[in-house]
């Protein structure tokens, strides 16, 4: 049997640091065992006592738990949904993020799960819903889709794998311990890379990723749709359906770009994921910010106007009642999001000579707007000055806080303009947190204003907060744990890639015929 | 008008719909169906290697074309 070759650089930037685990490594692992440890003695702690310990009583029956849940499903459709896309249209530039957009996916569908078994309190629980589901619950319609996303997801991370596995079986280090050599065996299924084996896993892979993408879309519908099902004020929408899907990619983007912005920096990728792949994954993610925005207005724009007397509580508690803290902090990161991606694109190179547009004038408005966003925000027991009237204070404080608010996003944007890594980073850190606040937006308010029970309030107790916080280290894990066994670039498709590359370079494109040549001589017409 | 529930196959699709347990019945045979087709993919691709071909460490479209 022949070995199957590797370049020497792929070896050494791919294949190699999987064998490799410094100082850092390590010191990270423990500390998220660590914060896994306290999440499950909180776990044990709350299946020993009851769901008393969590902050859930009558009427909101879901809180943090359920937040996360919709939140870390929605995370899961960065992946596979957007690489089986890239891949049916073909996008050449998906290659070096596939791999880990699909293990995004499989994590956070596996920490999403999670967060049903802690809501629901006795874990044996979750065996009802196999026992006594029926088919008309949307809960089973969801245990459908999310098992078919899950196992979808699991087979279409592998496949690309299979090849991989092979050429590092072949190509192992002197160092690789034994139970890693066998890993890698089994794992490629005894893979040569013969043309057959080629064809046939490539048409399995474009039929997963065919099916794939239904699916996912089935997954977030669904999950809106335990909502929508329902008569709760807020909820019974049927916009939910492509809201939560638009939501789930919108945040799944973010996620890949804060994911494949570590995986870059921690192993050197920086000539595998180019700047290439942030500027057309950002021209999606744009849009969906857009449509975010767009559905957004839609669906609180038609309880504002119906104003039914069981809706109109839970919205006014968003725009300024309880909830406002957590309404409006999500729409000013969207928009930060938005003007982070969009409008470095109006910067000219030619502001950097104005002393002004620098990056510490930015941070220094925007620090002195968000204070005198707080001094707005936080209620004044007694004016601080009684001869000034508290109406003109107040509208002078918007105006200042909107006008260094402005300021920041001004001068940042030549910076942004020339960092397009960090900018991205910066827009996704918003979406991600923005996100996590819509999931909130949308469960809190609603289960804090029934029909039958006057307002209430939810606030998470520490056992909740403990089980986000072992959720997220899980997730972070899983994830680091996973590039200790698999390079994050799926080397085969990189390499043709390459290949491909190479060749349209060689191929030269022909001017376009002048409108002055006779129709009858234009080949682009297809008379020649 | 009422619902015709005097028709076999709506009484079937009642049943089929509100029995408790014939969801978690659906959601196995799901999972089933894909465990399989999962399985049948990968036999398939792995008796790929058994034909007597040139090994490629990567594919290319012409590397099909000629195949």
């Amino acid at each position: 049997m022949m070995a199957l070759k590797v370049a020497t650089r792929d070896r050494e930037v791919l294949i190699d640091p999987l064998f490799q685990a410094g100082r850092g490594f390590w010191l990270l692992v423990t500390f998220l065992l660590l914060v896994i440890g306290w999440g499950v003695a909180m776990y044990v702690r709350q299946v020993w006592s009851g769901l008393g310990v969590t902050a859930m009583d009558r009427p909101a029956y879901w809180g943090l738990y359920m937040v996360n849940f919709i939140f870390f499903i929605g995370i899961s459709h960065a992946g596979t949904l957007i690489s089986a896309i890239l891949r049916v249209t073909g996008a050449e530039w998906r290659r070096p993020i596939t791999r880990i957009a699909e293990a995004i996916t499989a994590f956070a569908l596996v920490v999403g799960t999670f967060q049903i078994l802690f809501d629901i309190g006795r874990p044996d629980r979750l065996l009802y819903v196999f026992w006594y589901g029926r088919l008309q619950s949307p809960l089973l319609w969801d245990a459908f889709s999310v098992t078919a996303y899950f196992l979808g997801s699991l087979t279409y991370l592998y496949m690309p794998i299979i090849p991989d596995a092979a050429l590092i079986r072949d190509n192992l280090p002197e160092n690789a311990p034994g139970w890693r050599k066998l890993l890698y065996r089994m794992l490629a299924l005894g893979w040569q890379g013969t043309p057959t084996q080629w064809l046939r896993l490539e048409k399995l892979i474009a039929i997963m990723a065919v099916l794939i993408i239904p699916v996912a879309v089935s997954v977030h519908t669904i999950i809106s749709w335990i909502l929508a099902t329902t008569v709760q004020p807020g909820w019974h929408s049927t916009v939910f359906g492509p809201y939560f899907v638009i939501g789930a990619i919108f945040s799944g983007i973010a996620a890949l770009f804060i994911a494949m912005t570590l995986a870059r920096r921690a192993m050197h990728l920086e000539s595998y994921i180019t700047e290439k792949q942030y500027r057309n994954l950002g021209y999606i993610f744009i849009t969906m910010a857009a449509v975010w925005f767009y559905f957004t207005y839609a669906e609180n724009m038609t309880s504002a106007a119906g104003q039914l007397k069981e809706e109109w509580p839970v919205l006014a508690s968003k725009l300024w009642g309880q909830y406002a803290a957590t309404f409006w902090p999500m729409v000013l990161l969207m928009f930060i999001a938005f003007w982070v991606l969009v409008f470095p694109s109006f910067a000219s190179r030619s502001w950097q000579r104005v002393p002004i547009f620098r990056p510490r004038f930015a941070l220094s408005s925007a620090v002195t707007s968000a204070l005198l966003l707080g001094v707005l925000t936080i209620p004044q027991t007694r004016p601080v000055l009684t001869s000034i009237d508290p109406v003109v204070s107040r509208q002078t404080l918007i105006v200042l806080t909107t006008i260094f608010g402005f300021l920041a996003g001004v001068t940042i944007l030549p910076w942004l303009k020339e960092h397009l890594v960090e900018g991205t980073v910066i827009a996704s850190a918003c979406v991600v947190i923005g996100m996590w606040l819509e999931r909130w937006n949308i469960i809190v308010p609603t289960m804090t204003h029934p029909r039958l029970i006057g307002n209430s309030a939810y606030a998470p107790s520490l056992t909740e907060w403990s089980l986000f916080g072992a959720s997220l280290a899980l997730f972070v894990l899983l994830f680091i744990i996973f590039f200790k066994l698999f390079p994050p670039v799926s080397i085969w498709e990189v390499v043709e890639g390459r290949v491909l590359d190479r060749a349209q370079e060689k191929v030269v494109v022909p001017m376009p015929e002048s409108t002055r040549t006779p129709a009858s001589a234009h080949a682009g017409f297809g008379d020649d | 008008m009422n619902f015709p529930m005097d028709k076999p196959i709506f009484q079937f699709l009642y049943w089929f719909v509100n029995t408790a347990g014939n969801g978690g019945i659906a959601v196995g045979v799901l999972a089933l169906l894909i465990v399989v087709f999962v399985f049948l993919g990968l036999r398939w691709v792995a008796a790929g290697s058994q034909s007597d071909e040139e090994s490629y460490s990567y594919p290319t479209p012409a590397l099909h074309e000629k195949h």
